[in-house]
């Protein structure tokens, strides 16, 4: 009667559908799209590409795989402060009990960090501690000092752009010195995009403070205006 | 034609050979690779073969659904398979994730095609997904391919 049992295969979830899915279709015209709305995302120019997220705001997010698995969340989110990006993650078990993993996920494996999953293909992704070695220092509590001297304050958080595979660090939530006139108030500052740091202390142009913004939104714009001048004026 | 998925959760499954019901449907069973429903998953019956593979439903009737004769329907074999007969991998409820990361909402109901089990659409919050966005579905969520914002032409 055209029956048939199922095979292993109608049944097998397959760990990435990346080649076997179909292609997305466009939705129905009428059916409003998930924006990034939800996002805490600086808002950008239009046409930009810069996708911001706050390094604080990765901790404890559930990592998800494309077949729909859970079963580790973000615990540290690793930096490589001379290449001025984000080299990996260490992972953790959800929930109170939850052990540290030893197994790392470097950012170059993950599919997508978006504002609630880090999506990365599969569990096969994961890897061995020791690819995170060499890297693995914190800047958050550093000093910022601009090349001529003024110390502009205290780094409290790194705000990174996101795109696959990369995550480079394109600013910094620092509390402010009094240099900046907002003593104490927690402002956000632009970074070049090759990021001078010497062993205690970051070390941006001095222009970068005409870029500090007070808050997130439009802090995308600001990086991307900061990096203009920079390229202009030298 | 095409059929929603939540209604028929409870439904009894009719043996027209023997005009004997053999199960209820628990859930059903995605080849998100395939696009499909693969198997509904049953409940209540009387030995272990409780998957009914979507392509030998006979009909699926107000009251009931039927099927030629019990011997269509078939054990589960392998992890996989017993984890969706056990229903841990029922979509419909789950969590809904795009490939970006981002969290869309709870599956309220799958449209499937009768006759093929292709899933033309996933009802996410009230929003209609096409079904070719499927990506995963796991035990964990269901993960549909994020639509870039488009122009309101687009």
């Amino acid at each position: 009667m055209g029956s048939r049992p199922a095979s292993d295969d109608e049944l097998n979830e397959t760990e990435l559908n990346e080649t076997s899915a179909p292609a997305p279709a466009k939705p129905p015209a009428s059916t409003p799209q998930p924006g990034p709305g939800r996002y805490e995302e600086a808002e950008t120019d239009p046409g930009s590409v810069l996708k911001l997220v706050r390094a604080s705001h990765l901790t404890g997010l559930p990592i998800v795989t494309l077949s729909g698995e859970h079963g580790l969340e973000i615990k540290d989110v690793v930096f490589d402060k001379r290449a001025g990006g984000i080299t990996g993650f260490t992972m953790r078990k959800p929930g109170l009990l939850g052990g540290p993993q030893k197994q790392v996920l470097m950012v170059a494996d993950v599919h997508a960090i978006g504002p609630d999953a880090v999506m990365v293909p599969s569990r096969g992704v994961f890897a061995a501690p020791d690819s995170l070695s060499g890297s693995g220092d914190n800047v958050l509590g550093d000093r910022v000092i601009t090349d001529d001297g003024t110390d502009l304050g205290e780094v409290t958080d790194v705000i990174a752009s996101v795109t696959a595979g990369h995550a480079d660090i394109v600013g910094f939530e620092v509390k402010a010195s009094e240099a900046l006139g907002t003593e104490g108030a927690q402002v956000f500052l632009p970074l070049p995009a090759a990021l001078a740091i010497s062993g205690e202390a970051i070390v941006v142009p001095a222009s970068a403070r005409d870029f500090v913004s007070e808050d997130y939104t439009g802090f995308g714009a600001s990086v991307e205006a900061f990096r203009e001048q920079l390229g202009a004026s030298s | 034609m095409t059929v929603r998925l939540q209604p028929l959760s409870g439904r009894s499954v009719l043996d027209l050979t023997t005009a004997t019901t053999v199960g209820e449907v628990r859930c059903a069973a995605l080849d998100p690779g395939a696009g499909e429903v693969a198997a509904l998953v049953l409940k209540k019956t009387p030995g272990a073969e409780s998957l009914l593979p979507w392509t030998a439903i006979k009909a699926i009737g107000p009251d009931a659904i039927t099927i030629e004769t019990r011997d269509v329907l078939v054990a589960p074999e392998g992890p996989k398979q017993e984890r969706a007969a056990s229903g841990d991998l029922d979509p419909l409820g789950k969590r809904t994730f795009n490939d970006m990361g981002e969290a869309l909402g709870q599956v309220d109901d799958l449209v499937v095609d009768d006759h093929t089990g292709r899933i033309t659409e996933i009802v996410v919050d009230g929003r209609h997904f096409d079904g070719s966005a499927l990506i995963g579905s796991g035990g964990y969520a269901v993960i549909v391919r994020h639509v870039p914002e488009s122009n309101p032409s687009g």
